[in-house]
């Protein structure tokens, strides 16, 4: 199949996906106790001010009725204002994106710069210390909780160095990267290992093949063999995983960014099922629908173009 | 056959350690990634305070102002025709430069300064504060609190006149509490929605960008009258929910304010760095008198003879709290004690009354509390541990704070743990929240309450006839015990030694008053 088709059928069947997601959330914001008219309107009002609340914000209409108005919103682009502060949805995710962008994007980069190197080193030395201490290193990073990592890093590193900053996310780029650098950190501690062990068998089997021992017998170095089959051949599963690994990153997100006070997608989610802030709620969470699919299509591309072997086919 | 070259990943943590040395040798030793700390030497002219806070605020909608943090940036954006003083004793100028009353019409007029403008540089007239007005008495949330105004006239444009049906000695202060900020007139030709989006008022800064829940900027307001004031020129607003991380950004010193450091939070920072407020809010328990065992007063009052209140103050305050006089927050203009005394800590009382009430041998019953309000929580498991001896097995349940709130105000709880204190400079304010919370929540009839609320109002301010009707209020709590106030506790907020200033005892301050060592 032709690739842009199959991007194109991969598109339209993200919709009913994402729809479905958008009314899991909706059914759940509807079963949690608490009416958030009170929340939305002022403590001090009347009972019939909340009744008028609940009417204009259509919140006494049946629940079918509520969530088709609301895909319907989406459907043009329109995500609401949100109940407590009167802005734009869109907006106040807009201003959002882009420090969520730089947290997983840095943390990505991150998680394969210390799970690649790792990885070599612990298929190439398979049974002895090098690959025990890796899978050691591995399981403890694994065990650790996102956001106890980055409050000792901020307790070890960004305190008493005053090299990186305790909170906040930066005006200029270099500023950004500052403030993002030990987040991305904490979150890369936790996604290195699942890719290391990932690569590390991935390796270790393209190692084994006929090859690159035809490769190692035509004297080509190992630097090349490395690059040219190994990692190529290798990496394409570990592509998958990543794909993977993007729901714990948006879920690490939501820990990382409120530890380090960062004003990011998950931080504003945080703050808005705090203040039962609906429309907020459901526009992040369909915003985080969007980037996993998004992530998973990435990752199928990516993986066809590694190994042209993969067919893409319905 | 050798040993293949193997692949050492230098060039990968090459790559990192420069990125690191970059990044780090980029920014300033003080971690300004926030651009909040000055140099040394920066006067305050110059300077940017970081301000980190657990909250955000509810928006522009000066109505549905329900935070202290919204309290306080309103009050820096929104100019009132008063403000509160610094300490919270009374109020004082602000738009209006000269006030003052007429008993024989009941009417209010104010003089608005000459010089008082919006953040776009237009004149504050007497057409905005009518506007204004109009919008503050359409709000569902403090409505109620302008019905006296009958009419508001503006004979010129800089002169306002309030009529109200009656005297009310409560007015300045309602007229100084940020949800009377003044705003242009047809919201300077905006849409409301377009308004409150990018708001322009009068106050001391103006808005240079904000988002909900996010970081609010503000810089001085150029137009604002008191040009030669104090305060930061910008000040940056930050919602931290982590507590560890607001103490972190202090340490660092890449916040110089935080602001409402919860009581169990007290042990991050050290008392120097503690603005400490005279006690002003209130802990209390209120008992549903609806139906169930509640609805004997003996055995409120066994409860409130029960509980110890020093232990709450040593467990859930660390100490950062006073015995209570009464169900009124002190330190409050009007505030008069009860004319007796209030209850103290005596478990063989307790227990003779809950023996001769309609409670006798014991009951289950239940206490809500928001589960996100720490203090609270602890609160919960002690007034449990107290009230087992009477035989009263106490489930404590906390609720996510919209839960809590739909129980609390729907007097679905047994007991309803809360707090409480004033957001203006008058002991009239909590005895409004008292009566329009239903008797903190309590279910108990609030005829009485709100027949003396308007027998304080209506007497002269300092009144002996004001002095009666608040101490009445106080012994009603203690004679029918709808809610026993179990701790006075204080605000605090946490500065950095180069900020200093004068907080109301609630806690508002204004930015522009803040001096910062240069």
């Amino acid at each position: 199949m032709n690739r842009f088709a199959f991007i194109g059928k991969r598109l339209a069947a993200t919709i009913p996906l994402m729809a479905g997601v958008v009314l899991a959330v909706f059914l759940l914001l509807q079963v949690t106790p608490g009416d958030p008219v009170r929340q939305i309107v002022g403590l001090r009002a009347s009972e019939s001010d909340l009744a008028e609340a609940r009417a204009h914000l259509g919140l006494n209409d049946n629940v079918a009725v509520q969530y088709g108005r609301y895909l319907g919103q989406v459907a043009t682009g329109d995500l609401g204002y949100s109940y407590k502060s009167r802005q734009r949805v869109t907006d106040m995710i807009g201003e959002r994106l882009e420090v969520t962008l730089w947290l997983l994007t840095v943390s990505s980069i991150f998680a394969v710069a210390i799970a690649v190197p790792l990885a070599i080193r612990s298929a190439r030395r398979p049974g002895r210390l090098a690959d025990h201490t890796v899978r050691i290193v591995g399981t403890v990073g694994l065990a650790m909780p996102a956001f106890w990592v980055g409050v000792m890093l901020l307790l070890v590193v960004a305190l008493p160095t005053g090299w990186f900053p305790a909170g906040g996310f930066g005006n200029t780029p270099v500023e950004k990267l500052r403030s993002i650098f030990l987040p991305a950190v904490a979150l890369a501690i936790g996604m290195a290992p699942v890719l290391i062990r990932s690569l590390r068998v991935a390796i270790g089997d393209v190692l084994k093949s006929e090859q690159v021992a035809t490769a190692r017998s035509m004297g080509l170095s190992e630097g090349r063999i490395m690059r040219k089959f190994v990692l190529r051949n290798a990496c394409a599963p570990s592509v998958t995983i990543l794909a993977l690994e993007a729901g714990y990153l948006l879920f690490g997100a939501v820990v990382i960014e409120t530890t380090f006070a960062l004003p990011g997608l998950g931080q504003g989610l945080v703050l808005a099922a705090r203040s039962r802030d609906l429309t907020a709620v459901q526009g992040y969470t369909l915003v985080f629908a969007v980037a996993v699919v998004a992530i998973f299509l990435l990752s199928d591309v990516v993986t066809a173009m590694l190994d042209p072997r993969v067919e893409i086919s319905s | 056959m050798t040993k293949p070259r193997s692949i050492r990943p230098r060039g990968a943590i090459a790559v990192l350690v420069v990125l690191v040395l970059v990044a780090a040798g980029c920014g300033s030793g003080s971690g300004t990634s926030s651009g909040s700390s000055q140099p040394p030497g920066t006067s305050s002219a110059n300077a940017t305070l970081r301000v980190v806070r657990t909250e955000g605020i509810d928006g522009w909608v000066l109505d549905s102002a329900a935070t202290y943090a919204s309290y306080q940036t309103d009050a820096a954006v929104f100019e009132g025709l008063l403000r509160i003083k610094p300490d919270g004793s009374g109020t004082a100028a602000g738009l209006a430069d000269t006030w003052s009353f007429d008993p024989a019409s009941t009417s209010w007029t104010f003089h608005i300064r000459d010089n008082a403008a919006f953040s776009d540089g237009k004149p504050v007239t007497s057409a905005d504060v009518v506007f204004s007005e109009k919008i503050w008495s359409a709000g569902k949330n403090f409505g109620s609190s302008y019905a006296r105004i009958t009419s508001v006239d503006a004979p010129d444009p800089h002169t306002v006149v309030f009529h109200l049906s009656k005297p009310d000695n409560n007015f300045e202060a309602l007229l100084s509490a940020s949800v009377s900020g003044v705003m242009p007139n047809n919201f300077g030709g905006q849409t409301e929605q377009n308004y409150y989006a990018n708001p322009i008022g009068a106050g001391a800064y103006k808005i240079d960008k904000w988002s909900a829940g996010a970081r609010i900027e503000l810089s001085r307001n150029e137009h604002f009258y008191n040009s030669a004031d104090g305060g930061p020129a910008k000040l940056n607003i930050d919602v931290v929910t982590d507590e560890n991380e607001r103490s972190i950004l202090f340490q660092s010193g890449d916040a110089q304010i935080v602001e409402y450091v919860p009581a169990p939070a007290v042990k991050l920072y050290s008392d120097s760095d503690l603005a400490k407020l005279p006690v002003s809010q209130v802990l209390h328990l209120s008992m549903n008198v609806a139906s169930g065992p509640f609805s004997d007063t003996k055995v409120r009052t066994a409860v409130a003879n029960a509980v110890d209140d020093q232990q709450i103050i040593d467990g859930a305050y660390a100490g950062n709290a006073e015995k209570p006089s009464g169900i009124l927050p002190p330190n409050l203009p009007g505030w008069a004690p009860p004319s007796k005394n209030y209850f103290t800590t005596d478990l063989d009382k307790a227990k003779a009354l809950l023996a001769a009430s309609s409670g006798a041998g014991g009951f289950k019953t239940e206490v809500i509390y928001d589960a996100g309000v720490a203090s609270d929580a602890l609160a919960a498991q002690i007034i449990k541990a107290n009230l087992a001896p009477l035989g009263i097995d106490v489930t404590t349940t906390g609720l996510e704070t919209a839960a809590f709130l739909d129980r609390a105000f729907g007097t679905a709880a047994p007991m309803v743990l809360w707090t409480f204190g004033a957001v203006s400079p008058d002991i009239a304010d909590p005895v409004n929240w008292i009566s329009g919370t239903g008797w903190l929540f309590s279910g108990f009839d609030t005829a009485a309450l709100i027949d003396l609320s308007t027998a304080y109002s209506v007497a002269p301010a300092n009144s002996d006839e004001a002095k009666a009707a608040i101490t009445r209020i106080q012994d009603q709590a203690i004679t029918d015990v709808p809610a026993v106030a179990l701790a006075h506790f204080s605000v605090q907020h946490a500065l950095a030694s180069s900020v200093h200033g004068t907080f109301a005892p609630w806690g508002l301050y204004y930015y522009d008053e803040l001096a910062i060592d240069g």
